[in-house]
């Protein structure tokens, strides 16, 4: 796949603007160079595997898009620029993208972080108690069935800044889910574990921290990606709503000057930031539930 | 140390409108270092009687006195083991046993704890699999840590409820001589009530056979096993004695049908059909299908 990108790179091209180009293939022969070091020094068959799909894909999806825009302008330049431009306008504009990033990242785990530490206690709270939990079932239901994003307004006109109304979405977003499984876990924990503990005398605090948390995790840790997900969802509506910082930011301002190589790399930096988090995301499950039989 | 002599004990299960009777008037007595088996078909209020006897369920009358003493609730007297296993899946073999002791038996150190799990593990054949996880084990080794942490936390009662219940028939046999084996040798025999459905698990196991009945749970007949120990399997079934005791006891379950099936021809004719009565029935067929 290397090869045939590196090959299309040199085609007669119908487009004026091909001085960038260079950076597509400085990119991916880096890329290419560190896989095969990487095949050459490392034994992990999986990863090596894994790895080198990846690029082939990538690799793949380059290729088309150097064919089909400044190639042969199937698609129109102006929307799709070549993605050496994009490449070019990503060295270019490294400083303010990881700003974006690190702006993007603290807004949504500033909401996060408070939707797990509330979301959770009381997902065990009302998980434990059957009688709270009946009555407060409308109440969750109703209030979880909103779209956050209609608090928006309301939510303009009680908070100080649109920072930290933002926050309050993300946070409001991720707060259902979570404590929603936290409640499904913690109200499911089969009958003979439960009886085991008390046959043991576990007590109280014991109880919940050795038994119910423990067996209520699998729950807690889908609620808690399903969070994860609608909180990058509602962050980057809020960015392109009324943010001033952001990758969301960076896309809405410039897609305003029609400067579509920047638009393009922010959609690229948001994907890769959000695929970079599941991956974590999806390694802390399988390192907390790595007792399950799966 | 730890006679049981349970009192007129009454269990009920209340829902709204009615409440159910599970297990009626029972008076059972119980010897110290005694292997006492339950045995009755499914919905006499085995488990209910025997989870009861462990505090986690509280009688509507009666009174289960341990050492002369009334329970109230669970205690460090007693461990259970259930049918389905009930080990903690997020934690390894070793670390099941290691929270049962911490549990029962506080004053332990973390070094001895770590040691007696390690001894109970290897006991029941587990060594290499300490560090592994139960939901990675067959059923018969999930059991086996089961039987290691309810031991290990050296109770001088041990309650089994169909802890066999779920395994096939060469696992079940090779479990059973794994228990009387722990169980004898200890110089402290612990008083065990052990709970089943299968009359010739009841016999090569126990020195009592409580029979119980159905529709309200109460004890049908009480009877001592004359086999002397130690037991091996093929030496007992094989003997005439043997045929003709295991007849006996198969007998005492019809007669408890018997009774239960008349009971319950008058409470048919408006309840309509009982699940009760007929798991009844299978059952002791195919307890005797089973035999010879
Ligand atoms: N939680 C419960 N609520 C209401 N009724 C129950 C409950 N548990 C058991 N029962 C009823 O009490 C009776 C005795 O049940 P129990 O589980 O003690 O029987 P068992 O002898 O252990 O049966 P099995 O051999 O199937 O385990 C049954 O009729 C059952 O339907
Ligand atoms: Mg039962």
């Amino acid at each position: 796949m290397f090869a045939v990108l590196i090959l299309v790179q040199f085609l007669p091209s119908r487009a004026e603007d091909n001085e960038h180009k260079f950076y597509l293939i400085a990119a991916a022969s880096a890329a290419e160079l560190v896989f095969l070091l990487l095949s050459a020094f490392s034994s992990k068959k999986d990863f090596l595997r894994d790895f080198g799909n990846i690029l082939s894909v990538i690799f793949f999806v380059f290729t088309a898009w150097t064919i089909l825009a400044p190639k042969t302008l199937i698609l129109d330049p102006l929307i799709f620029p070549a993605p050496g431009e994009v490449l070019w306008q990503f060295t270019a504009d490294i400083d303010k993208l990881s700003q974006g990033a690190a702006s993007s990242l603290k807004t949504v785990f500033s909401g996060y972080i408070y939707a797990l530490v509330l979301g959770i206690p009381m997902g065990v709270i009302l998980g434990s108690f059957k009688n709270i939990r009946s009555s407060a079932t409308y109440v969750v239901n109703f209030a979880g069935a909103i779209p956050p994003i209609v608090f928006v307004p309301y939510s303009i006109a009680l908070l100080p800044s649109f920072d930290v109304v933002s926050k309050f979405i993300i946070f409001l977003s991720a707060y259902w889910p979570i404590m929603k499984g936290t409640i499904a876990g913690v109200s499911s924990v089969e009958k003979g574990i439960l009886d085991t503990a008390r046959s043991l005398s576990v007590r109280t605090g014991s109880l919940l921290l050795n038994v119910i948390i423990p067996s209520a995790l699998p729950n807690i840790f889908a609620g808690a990606a399903q969070g994860l997900g609608v909180s990058f969802l509602m962050l980057t509506s809020a960015e392109m709503i009324g943010g001033q910082s952001g990758i969301g930011y960076y896309v809405q301002y410039y897609a305003k000057f029609a400067d579509y190589p920047r638009v393009i790399l922010g959609i690229i930096i948001l994907g890769i930031i959000i695929c970079l988090i599941s991956v974590l995301s999806a390694g802390l499950q399988k390192y907390f539930l790595r007792w399950r039989n799966t | 140390m730890s006679r049981i002599n349970i009192r007129d004990l009454s269990v009920e299960y209340g829902t709204k409108n009615k409440s159910f009777k599970a297990v009626d008037r029972v008076n059972l007595d119980i010897k110290e270092g005694e292997f006492v088996s339950l045995l009755g078909a499914s919905g006499c209020g085995k488990s209910t009687l025997i989870s009861t006897i462990d505090g986690l369920r509280r009688p509507s009358g009666g009174t289960v006195f341990i050492d002369g003493e009334p329970i109230s609730g669970t205690g460090k007297d007693r461990s259970i083991v259930f049918q389905n296993y009930s080990l903690f899946p997020w934690m390894t073999v070793k670390k099941n046993v290691e929270f049962g002791l911490r549990q029962l038996r506080p004053e332990l150190s973390k070094k001895e704890r770590s040691d007696i799990a390690l001894e109970f593990v290897e006991k029941v054949g587990l060594s290499e699999f300490k560090n592994k996880y139960p939901l990675k084990l067959s059923g018969g080794q999930q059991q086996r840590v089961a039987i290691a942490r309810a031991l290990a936390v050296n109770t001088p009662i041990l309650l089994m409820d169909e802890p066999f219940g779920a395994l096939d028939t060469k696992t079940r046999a090779s479990l059973q001589d794994l228990l009387l084996s722990l169980w004898r040798s200890e110089e402290k025999k612990k008083t065990v009530i052990f709970v089943t459905h299968d009359v010739d698990e009841a016999i090569f196991l126990s020195d009592r056979i409580v029979i119980m009945q159905p529709n309200p749970g109460r004890i049908y007949k009480e009877v001592s096993v004359p086999f002397s120990r130690p037991r091996i399997r093929e030496n007992i079934t094989d003997t005439e004695e043997y045929k003709i005791f295991r007849n006996e006891i198969i007998n005492a379950f019809y007669e408890a049908e018997k009774e239960v099936a008349y009971h319950d021809t008058e409470k048919k004719i408006s309840a309509g059909n009982s699940p009760v009565v007929r798991s009844f029935n299978s059952g002791t067929v195919s307890a005797v299908a089973g035999g010879r």
